[in-house]
């Protein structure tokens, strides 16, 4: 199994009732909530914090985009990604870059896109995961103004344009619905030919987990909501997309983000974890207004039918603002523990949804640097290699991971 | 939201424009000279002001592109503003109809603008309730109804929610699946029409609104929240022909909140009776 650190950006210093009082991303007041010097100190942490995951040894390390956000400053990943891409290289460490991603469906620049992809690919010397989400609702919509209307038509064409950018061997002409171009011909191309693997996060749309199949993408189902409330229905829908179109139940088709904190015991790690959880999930994900994922046009007809009828795959998110440490606990949202209580229950995930690519998100909330690189070493140490021999045994093959990242990233 | 209940017997009309591409469908109730009138991003909601309109013309509702349930995908065949307005003249002229006028509420307003614009020899008279589709600095217009999460609707709409009216407009259906379908055509048609006003409704009208020969009636609310009463002055200003009459403690949409002084200042602007029969 590949296991992968995947790392956002917080500010970690908002205030008691912040998610009283505002939502965590979009009209966030900046100057008000923010002290500029623990902003540099979050870019700081946050590039030591991915930078540690690299040295410990992970498969991969990840990160994703959000604009106009309190709970992940980090309105182009491709910036810290580069950093990491580098250092891993000079260092010797032949971790993925997953970049989890670039979201096509809001952008305006998808060529700008793949030039970025392409030197991410070269720094790391043929390293690059390229992820590509459709693009949150109120991320393409209310911070970049794509109509909520065209964001999958503007996803689906820019897929085509990117991966044709990457390798067509001439200068080409584009006259698409979104885009014209006169000349597409990009330096760099990326050092991945045709094109590096693709990852595509989703959190449960039937339309995309079939298009994912259809166009050889990981689904990357990148899930806050609690996987003991979604993970069965969102995990069987694919597969049987999956069996319907005849494609082979490869567990490496699939990659999952969980929360994760190890202590030196249960209840350790529940002392020392749980502020910074709540911190999280309250301020955070649960400070989203419910409505800004999913703004009108966002979803097909079809898809508001079903939510309407039955909003089951958001989980726990409609409570998330008052969410207890038990809820998140119970739900899995986060799983915490000693290392023997996280081994197992990942242990349990992965085998139960069929899950290659176990994302795990060490850093979270308030959690300062120090926490971070302990619960970072903690897991690369006591829980990831109980996890590493899984599916390893079993005749799959992984399609979807960069030739040069090895199998597990010791120092080359 | 509910708004049925039409006294006359209409009926729906079905013409495929754009090269046979896109169904476009039509409700038309009453007798009389024909009148469009093109609905809010809510849809196509009947309303006891359009009841009194049918009972002196034959009205004509186009379904937004998309909203009509036979025909959702619909919408993604519609490219932009002006593309809708083709389509729309296309549906008149394969109707045969020569309207008397052209009506719009917010949404529909701008579309009603729109078409007097770009065809200001078809349009002999308009009349906009709180039409969205212009800019002003010191009072920007986002499309709130979209932004704001639905329990706010009825707040940003009305001056008073609590009103009989406001009510009976927000009625939800007790039938649980009727509730689910009314739920998810409020999404839909709030879906459809938004693509043509995101991320901001400003999409060039104040450059097109001089270009209006009609003699033009806007109205307004004056507690309207989502479109801020100055607007009417803005139409005003730039729609040659025009007046403009305030309704006083009424929101965004005064055929529902205001009926009775909707009915006499389009009667009036008319030249019809207000009486109703």
């Amino acid at each position: 199994m590949k296991i992968v650190a995947f790392f956002q950006n917080p500010y970690r210093y908002l205030p008691e009732g912040f998610e009283d009082k505002y939502p965590s991303v979009v009209t966030t007041p900046y100057f008000s909530l923010v002290d500029p010097e623990k902003v540099t100190e979050a870019f700081h942490w946050h590039v030591e914090e991915v930078l540690h995951a690299v040295r410990m040894g992970f498969d991969g390390i990840a990160v994703t985009e959000h604009s106009q956000s309190s709970y992940d400053m980090a309105p182009n990943p491709d910036l810290v990604a580069a950093i990491a891409a580098f250092i891993s290289q000079v260092e010797g460490y032949r971790c993925a870059i997953v970049v989890l991603g670039r979201a096509l469906g809001k952008t305006h620049e998808p060529l700008k896109i793949a030039e970025e992809y392409a030197i991410l690919d070269h720094l790391s010397g043929g390293r690059l995961v390229a992820g590509f989400p459709v693009g949150l609702s109120y991320d393409a919509s209310l911070n970049n103004g794509v109509p909520p209307m065209e964001v999958r038509g503007r996803f689906y064409e820019a897929f085509r344009l990117v991966t044709r950018a990457w390798s067509e061997p001439e200068p080409f002409a584009w006259n698409g619905r979104y885009w014209q171009f006169p000349f597409v011909n990009i330096w760099p191309r990326p050092l991945q030919q045709p094109r590096p693997p693709v990852w595509v996060p989703g959190i449960g749309n039937p339309e995309t987990m079939s298009w994912m199949l259809t166009n050889d993408a990981v689904f990357a189902y990148l899930s806050w909501f609690g996987l003991k409330l979604t993970g069965q229905r969102i995990f069987d829908r694919f597969w049987s997309i999956a069996a319907e179109k005849g494609v082979e139940a490869n567990p490496f088709r699939v990659a999952y983000l969980q929360v994760v904190a190890v202590g030196a015991s249960d209840a350790d790690a529940e002392r020392r974890y749980r502020p910074h959880l709540e911190y999280f999930f309250r301020k955070g994900l649960g400070a989203i207004p419910p409505n800004w994922l999913a703004l009108p046009g966002n979803i097909d007809i079809r898809g508001l039918e079903a939510v309407v009828r039955d909003p089951s795959d958001f989980g726990l998110y409609l409570r998330m603002r008052e969410a207890s440490y038990r809820d998140l606990v119970d739900s899995q949202c986060a799983v915490v523990g000693g290392a023997d209580t996280v081994a197992q229950q990942l242990e349990e995930i992965v085998r139960t949804h069929r899950i290659g690519n176990l994302v795990v998100m060490l850093q979270f909330g308030s959690m300062p640097l120090e926490l971070a690189q302990e619960n970072i070493e903690r897991f690369a140490r006591e829980v990831m290699p109980r996890l590493r021999p899984i599916w390893e045994d079993e005749g799959f093959i992984h399609h979807w991971w960069p030739a040069a990242a090895s199998m597990h990233s010791a120092r080359a | 939201m509910q708004g049925e209940g039409a006294r006359t017997m209409g009926y729906m009309l079905r013409v495929d424009v754009w090269h046979g591409e896109i169904p476009l469908y039509t409700r038309v109730e009453g007798n009389g000279d024909p009148i469009f009138y093109f609905h809010p991003a809510g849809g196509p909601l009947w309303n006891p002001f359009l009841d009194w309109l049918a009972q002196r013309y034959t009205v004509y509702m186009p379904y937004h592109p998309g909203i009509h349930p036979e025909a959702p995908q619909a919408i993604h065949k519609v490219k932009s503003i002006e593309h809708l307005v083709l389509l729309y003249e296309e549906l008149i002229e394969r109707l045969r109809v020569r309207p008397v006028a052209m009506f719009g509420q917010s949404f529909g307003g701008m579309v009603a603008c729109e078409m007097a614009a770009w065809r200001p020899d078809v349009t002999p008279k308009l009349v906009v309730f709180d039409p969205v589709g212009l800019w002003r600095e010191d009072a920007p217009v986002l499309p709130q109804w979209m932004i704001r999460p639905p329990h706010e609707l009825p707040e940003l709409l009305f001056a008073n929610p609590s009103s009989p009216a406001a009510q009976q407009f927000l009625a939800v259906p007790d039938d649980p699946e009727a509730a689910v379908k009314a739920q998810v055509a409020l999404g839909w048609a709030i879906a459809c029409t938004g693509k043509f006003v995101w991320p901001l409704p400003d999409k060039g009208l104040a450059d097109r609104l001089p270009r209006i020969q009609a003699e033009t009636l806007i109205v307004w609310g004056r507690e309207d929240k989502l479109i801020p009463a100055i607007y009417a002055e803005e139409f005003g200003r730039l729609i040659p022909r025009s007046r403009i009459v305030i309704i006083e403690n009424c929101g965004h949409i005064p055929e529902v909140e205001a009926t009775s002084e909707v009915i006499r200042a389009v009667s009036m602007f008319l030249g019809v009776s207000a009486d109703v029969t």
